[in-house]
């Protein structure tokens, strides 16, 4: 039997995140995140994800050895879908970060789209991997491994229209 | 990129990057003194700012078969003065020991740039 949470996050008038838990994974996503959602088993996306955290990572691991499926789902940030952001980058405004958690992963297929730092960040982690993810006019880079983090698998991504004149930065 | 022991393969990279900054954009980049041992295969980079840069302090990189053309667009190369995108550049010393083999260019800085096609575009195998 599934459990189906919903947390009102930051207000009535902001947004729903969507939480149907069950045996197969452990937190099903969908929904609108106003503050960092962190993950701390294995999880999907079973709808799309628009996210409003403001100066953080709107997804970051809070365990090792998990994975998030993105299932086929988009997850969204805040920049223009057309021009992105315009070149200004907010460097923690993360998609999807690994936060320092070792052999953490992200599953396509699935877009990380529109945010204004990079759209995944692995930073302080070893392992870990990304696979089949598609990337798209984020602030900085599409896929960005920190200087910290060592043996990451990027494997079958698509990273396009990512960047900013500030920083050596580009698709991964 | 920054760190070590990791590996990129199969990944497909366009349109990214500006040409206009003063730290160079690319569709691939090796940044910093951390990026060493890491392996660069059998990706495309194709109408970046830049397709794949190794920056000064990179040691020991591997960077082969990948496919690095059209960087940046013929547009933005007419459109902006002075322009300086190329496909594949290496910013680093010889003595760094960051190493490329079989990649497909036309445009290069300081790597072999062969513009005769080794291998299919590569994509990842299907399970």
């Amino acid at each position: 039997m599934k459990k189906i949470r919903r947390l009102f996050v930051g207000g009535l008038a902001v947004g729903v995140v969507t939480l149907v838990s069950g045996a197969a994974h452990a937190e099903d996503i969908r929904g609108v995140i106003v503050r960092t959602f962190v993950l701390s088993e294995t999880s999907r996306l079973v709808g799309d994800v628009t996210c409003q955290v403001a100066g953080e990572a709107c997804i970051a691991f809070g365990a090792p050895n998990i994975a998030l499926n993105l299932n086929g789902f988009t997850i969204t940030g805040p920049n223009d879908p057309a021009t992105g952001c315009g070149g200004a980058s907010v460097g923690t405004e993360t998609g999807i970060a690994s936060n320092g958690q070792s052999n953490v992963g992200i599953r396509g297929p699935g877009l990380v789209q529109r945010f204004r730092g990079d759209g995944i960040l692995f930073l302080a982690s070893a392992p870990g991997w990304v696979q089949g993810v598609t990337v798209s006019t984020n602030c900085l880079s599409g896929i960005r491994i920190g200087a910290t983090s060592a043996g990451i698998s990027v494997e079958g991504n698509v990273s396009v229209r990512n960047g900013t004149p500030a920083a050596a930065c580009g698709g991964i | 990129m920054q760190g070590s022991n990791n590996s990129l393969r199969w990944n497909e990279t366009s349109g990214n990057g500006y040409s206009t900054g003063t730290i160079p954009n690319f569709g691939i980049g090796l940044v910093g003194a951390s990026s060493t041992n890491n392996l660069i295969e059998a990706n495309t980079a194709i109408g970046n700012a830049n397709g794949i840069i190794v920056f000064p302090p990179a040691t020991n990189n591997e960077i082969r078969q990948n496919v690095v053309v059209g960087n940046p667009s013929i547009q933005v190369t007419n459109s902006i003065p002075a322009v300086s995108g190329v496909d594949l550049w290496d910013q680093s010393a010889a003595s760094n020991g960051n190493h490329f083999l079989g990649n497909l260019c036309v445009t290069a800085i300081n790597a072999p740039c062969p513009t005769t096609s080794t291998q299919a575009v590569p994509r990842k195998p299907a399970k």
